[in-house]
């Protein structure tokens, strides 16, 4: 679950920016470090720590190894939502609960029970719910009671301890089948770092807010600019959010981290047919990490109906029916989304199964030290970098979920792969965490981008580079060439323009789709890069930013998307 | 199609709670205020008079028009609080609007739900909490939308199904034609309840469970549930009728030594909270069922058996919803899929002479208990009823929906669902009676009278049932199962009862109602909630101690997990490891 950070209805807004967040969310602790003694003062950490001890001193099935490493965290997440339609409030809920990860090894940081091969298809289910492997879950009591928070991590780390123990058994017996040992150990040993950040506390002013999303989902219905189309408009939603989480997590190194994140989401959106039955939506988002930073009630109004507007020019715009193949320009927020989309994906490590000679498991597995990107590139990865063109950056960190300090990576220098993404899990080459280890509540840590940051060594300016697409157009002949303002998932546009090579001009297209885009096309087919980085913040629960500028493509295929379009209504709205 | 058709438990689920009718009486007195307005209803009334009306007037071709339209709006309030080991895992409180959209295309002979596409009337929506008619209009005419472009698409492949396919055995219409049903209760109020105290008394029953070490699952869960319904339908049908509900939740676990885990649980409904038992009552009975559950953790395994054995009204009661009342609903009568092991049996006998069965959900509580398969409106808008099911051991009738059958063409008011499905003919509250009934005390010894006829070593008494379940479908064998969560062997030669572990009872039904010898003289009530395709329902069940000549037993499955390796850390001094 993504939310992107911003505008996502048109083009012309989602330049203006609206990032300003005025409290620091991951703001790296300067003071003097924590203690232990500090930890203990607080019940949740306290409880965690005497059961961790006791475990660790006597967890142990006689005949069987001892666990070499055991790891608690409990997530505690506190949300609040509401929800309107047309006009009215149709929800509004606080829920407040806790889970416990309990992770337990056994065998030792060069070959341990994590990862064991799964036969059963039960536990294979399981282990996509982020259960099985290394850890176990737990619903955790949300009263600080000692005792009964201590009573769950107990039976979870009973249970993951029986389970390790299993596997590593299994995967011992797997390792006599293969014929290359693994190429890394199977796990990270980590200095450990105590770090206490301060919980934070939902603060939302939600009468406000529920005004404003009952307003703006009501639009349709209220305002004289939606009057020619508001019986067009189908659906027509508003919903405003916020969330706390506060992390707690102890470790048999030593570690002991406190840190809680905060994120506040509103958003109308609409959807509507064009005359031809194709689906259309359109949505104007607000996300920040203080409440305030979801701006005022009037540009709430405004950009609500801005995106209401902007679904009936769309729906009203003309098809992309010819399929084209030619240079095309994604704008900052395109360019961005595709980082995210396709390269953040292929920089994370993973071990490969055991046996294999792979160095990881991703798209890059056989990319290290080669080219994977034009040369006047170089992308970073830094957690650390907690504001950026004097924007709050929301996928910074100080300490990741494994307890491990966040380090920037440079990951491409000069268009060659040069690093990974690592968590505690090693591959080749790549022993320790870089402090990546990154993981949703409940779930299991993996490694993930925080702020990964597309640097272009020779970047021009927005005008320029359109001037550029244009002439690249002008040089094969073509009618016209194409502009993405705004990409949706993958690889379909939610706002995409058709730029008249003759004059210039521009036309809102829908319907388009690109073909043959993926990482090749990031190696191969990138020409120019814009000077002025888009930040986009991804939030979640796993919060990212990518910072990326607009990026020129010499050679991409913009077609038809295949979908069906479905039948218009079979009689009108209420007409009132 | 699911395998299980039946799920009788106590809880379908943790955290899932059903909601619980209003009971009849209490209904019956709030004046009928068919002056005073309701916006929703008025709302609802006017949008569904508009989408009949425009859609009659669509004209394209094989673009039939619905026959009916219904809008059935849940207006719900709850209040969940669960407790473990002591303390609370979670405190919500919701309120939420969501209404059941069904649209018929074709006509009441073969409409879009004919056959296998039962649910294709269906769709589910969130309805406005407010009374802002404009969005309720939208919102109903959006989902309307929906629901018709779905029915109107299975009508058609139901056209072209028939067309290809055999003559069906039981040509009964797809829908009964009924009256328009009126009703206008007032709406209630959520009660007003002190969260803040509720929260301590659950906390204070789950704390009980701290003190039994060995136990290492438990969970008390309090659900308060208001419900206002709000239906309307094309034949001009329209309700308003309260629904309320309080209701605890108590399950606990344990592993034994051999890896077998057992669960109990224990539930309290009412309607009311003044109802509920006193705080000191429920902390007694969650201290019986942990020490239940201790004794049962070093109980010896029972072996698989087949002999006399004695039910408690209790069990019984669930052993009758199980492996009668589920074959006697409506729509397991009819298609080729279905076993129909008592479709012909109308007017012949079934049970022994001496039982009769009815399922009456306008009882709302039965000797001072609360019913939890009371109702006053089934989900089809229609009265609830008491049907006399069997009397005298002969069949009479079925359980039914809108959904006729052969001989059965209209509704008795048990078309049932939760929210989101399509409703079936259901079980309300079943009640088994008996002519041949006798003192307790002397069913137990006509048990030691038959072990000794049998020349078995012991007999079973089954104290409690919680859970089981039956197979109807035709690919299927038509067998039961049923989980017992107490069990003693009781000995021929006077030795005491001993408590069994690990025990299930299987069989099929028609062998197995027919070794019903006599039965007692109390009445027992289970209150759970079953699950079939119309989803989890409140029910109860109603019967008295049984005695049979014949029960079959068999191992229950067993887990190889050890019991947990360190000591609960209730156990644990605390600054014993620092």
């Amino acid at each position: 679950m993504r939310i992107l950070f911003g505008f996502a209805c048109a083009a012309a807004l989602a330049a203006v920016s609206h990032l300003s967040c005025a409290y620091g969310q991951a703001a790296a602790t300067t003071q003097s470090p924590a203690t232990r003694a500090q930890a203990e003062q607080d019940p949740v950490l306290k409880a965690m720590l005497v059961e961790l001890a006791r475990n660790q001193k006597r967890l142990q099935l006689q005949d069987s190894e001892k666990p070499y490493f055991i790891e608690f965290r409990i997530d505690d997440v506190v949300e609040y939502n509401a929800r309107a339609a047309y006009g009215a409030l149709t929800g509004e809920h606080q829920s407040h609960s806790r889970v416990a990860r309990v992770r337990v090894r056994v065998g030792d940081y060069k070959f341990d029970n994590s990862h064991a091969k799964v036969d059963n298809q039960i536990l294979q289910m399981l282990q996509r719910f982020g259960l099985g492997g290394d850890g176990m879950i737990a619903i955790e009591v949300v009263d600080d009671d000692p005792v009964a928070l201590r009573f769950g991590l107990w039976n979870a780390a009973d249970m993951a301890y029986k389970m390790a123990l299993d596997d590593l058994a299994k995967k011992q017996a797997e390792l006599k089948t293969v014929q290359t040992p693994p190429q890394a150990n199977s796990f990270a040993q980590e200095k450990p770092v105590i770090v206490l950040e301060p919980a934070r506390h939902l603060s939302l002013d939600r009468e406000t807010w529920k005004q404003n999303i009952v307003e703006g989902s009501g639009l349709i219905l209220s305002d004289p600019a939606a009057k020619g189309f508001a019986a067009e408009i189908e659906e027509s939603k508003g919903e405003v959010r916020g969330r706390i989480r506060t992390e707690y997590l102890v470790n048999t190194e030593g570690a002991i981290v406190r840190k809680s994140y905060a994120e506040y989401h509103a958003e109308t959106s609409f959807s509507a047919q064009a005359a031809d039955g194709m689906h259309l939506e359109r949505s104007y988002p607000v996300s920040a990490t203080a409440a305030d930073g979801l701006g005022t009630a009037e540009r709430f109004r405004t950009g609500s109906l801005h995106a209401l507007t902007g679904l009936d020019e769309l729906c009203k715009a003309p098809v992309v029916t010819e399929e084209y193949h030619g240079p095309v320009l994604l704008a900052g927020n395109a360019s961005a989304h595709s980082f995210e989309d396709f390269f953040a994906r292929a920089v994370e490590a993973h071990a490969p199964a055991l046996g294999s000679t792979a160095r990881t498991t991703g798209a890059y597995n056989s990319s290290y030290h080669t080219r994977v990107l034009p040369d006047f590139l170089t992308v970073v990865d830094d957690p650390t970098l907690t504001t950026f063109s004097g924007k709050e950056l929301n996928g910074a960190y100080s300490v990741d979920d494994e307890g491990v300090p966040a380090q920037k990576v440079t990951l491409v220098q000069d268009g060659k792969l040069v690093s990974y993404l690592l968590g505690r899990e090693p591959i080749r080459d790549f022993p320790e965490s870089n402090g990546h280890g990154r993981a949703a509540a409940g779930q299991a840590p993996a490694p993930k981008i925080g702020v990964l940051k597309v640097e272009a060594a020779e970047g021009v300016g927005e005008d320029e580079l359109e001037k550029k697409l244009i002439a690249m157009g002008k040089d094969q002949s073509l009618p016209h060439v194409y502009m993405v303002a705004v990409l949706g998932g993958g690889t379909q546009p939610r706002t995409m323009y058709r730029i008249k090579v003759e004059d210039g001009s521009r036309e809102l297209v829908r319907g388009g789709q690109l073909g043959d885009f993926n990482l090749r096309s990031f190696r191969s087919d990138i020409v120019a890069a814009g000077d002025k980085p888009y930040i986009s913040n991804l939030f979640g629960d796993v919060p990212q930013t990518v910072i990326a500028p607009p990026l020129l493509f010499d050679d991409l295929t913009v077609k038809q998307a295949q979908e069906k379009d479905a039948r218009l209504p079979f009689y009108p709205p209420p007409s009132e | 199609m699911p395998k299980f058709r039946c799920k009788f438990q106590i809880l379908s689920l943790a955290m899932c709670f059903s909601l619980l009718p209003h009971c009849f009486t209490a209904a019956a007195q709030s004046a009928p205020a068919s002056t005073s307005a309701s916006p929703l209803l008025d709302a609802m009334t006017a949008e569904l008079s508009r989408a009949m009306t425009s859609l009659s007037k669509a004209v394209q071709p094989n673009q039939q028009p619905p026959y009916y339209i219904g809008y059935d709006a849940h207006d719900a309030t709850r209040l969940n609080i669960v407790a473990q080991q002591g303390a609370i895992l979670s405190s919500e409180e919701n309120r939420q609007r969501t209404a059941d959209i069904t649209v018929r295309v074709g006509d009441w002979k073969v409409d879009n739900t004919h056959g296998l596409h039962r649910t294709s009337a269906l769709h589910s929506i969130e309805l406005p909490l407010g009374d802002n008619r404009a969005a309720i209009a939208r919102t109903l005419w959006w989902g309307t939308n929906a629901c018709y472009g779905n029915a109107l698409q299975s009508y058609l492949k139901v056209k072209s199904e028939l067309a290809v396919q055999a003559k069906e055995e039981d040509t009964s219409p797809d829908f009964s034609r009924q009256d328009a049903v009126h009703a206008q209760l007032a709406p209630v109020a959520p009660p007003p309840l002190d969260r803040k105290a509720w929260e301590e008394r659950i906390r204070a029953l789950s704390f009980i469970f701290r003190a039994h070490l060995q136990i290492n699952i438990n969970m008390v869960a309090l659900t308060v549930s208001s419900v206002n319904n709000y239906f309307v339908s094309s034949e001009g049908s329209r309700l308003v009728y309260p629904h309320q509900l309080i209701r605890i939740v108590v399950v606990a676990g344990t592993r034994a030594d051999d890896g077998m885990d057992i669960s109990l649980a224990r539930t309290f409904e009412s309607r009311t909270e003044r109802d509920l038992p006193a705080q000191a009552e429920l902390e007694r009975q969650i201290q019986i069922l942990a020490g239940q559950l201790d004794a049962l953790r070093t109980a010896p395994t029972a072996e698989p058996y087949n002999g006399p054995a004695l039910l408690s009204g209790r069990a019984s009661a669930v052993f009758f919803h199980e492996v009668l009342g589920h074959r006697l609903e409506g729509q397991r009568q009819r298609g080729n899929q279905e076993g129909e092991t008592f479709t012909k049996d109308v007017g012949k006998p079934i049970l022994p002479a001496f039982l009769s069965v009815a399922d009456d959900p306008t009882m709302a509580s039965f000797d001072g208990t609360y019913l939890n398969g009371s109702y006053t409106y089934d989900e089809e808008g229609q009265p609830a009823q008491r049907v006399e099911l069997v009397q005298k051991g002969v069949l009479q009738q079925f359980l039914m929906s809108r959904m006729p059958i052969a001989n059965f063409d209209t509704s008795n008011g048990h078309g049932r669902a939760q929210m989101g499905r399509m409703p079936t003919g259901r079980q309300g509250n079943l009640i088994v009676t008996s002519s041949k009934a006798m003192p307790e005390k002397k069913l137990r010894q006509l048990l030691i009278e038959e072990i000794k006829k049998q020349n078995k070593p012991y007999g079973l008494y089954f104290e409690d049932i919680a859970s089981g379940y039956t197979l109807t479908q035709r690919y299927t064998p038509q067998a039961f199962q049923v989980i017992p969560q107490l069990v003693y062997r009781v000995y021929a030669d006077g030795r005491p009862d001993e408590l069994v572990r690990g025990v299930q009872i299987v069989g099929t039904p028609q062998a197995a109602l027919k070794q019903i010898l006599a039965t007692g003289d109390k009445p027992g009530v289970f209150n759970g909630e079953c699950g079939a395709e119309s989803g989890s329902v409140p029910v109860s069940a109603i019967a008295p101690a049984m005695l049979f000549s014949g029960i079959e037993t068999q191992k229950a499955p067993q887990g190889k997990a050890r019991p947990p390796i360190l000591p609960s850390p209730t156990a644990e001094n605390a600054t014993e490891v620092q």
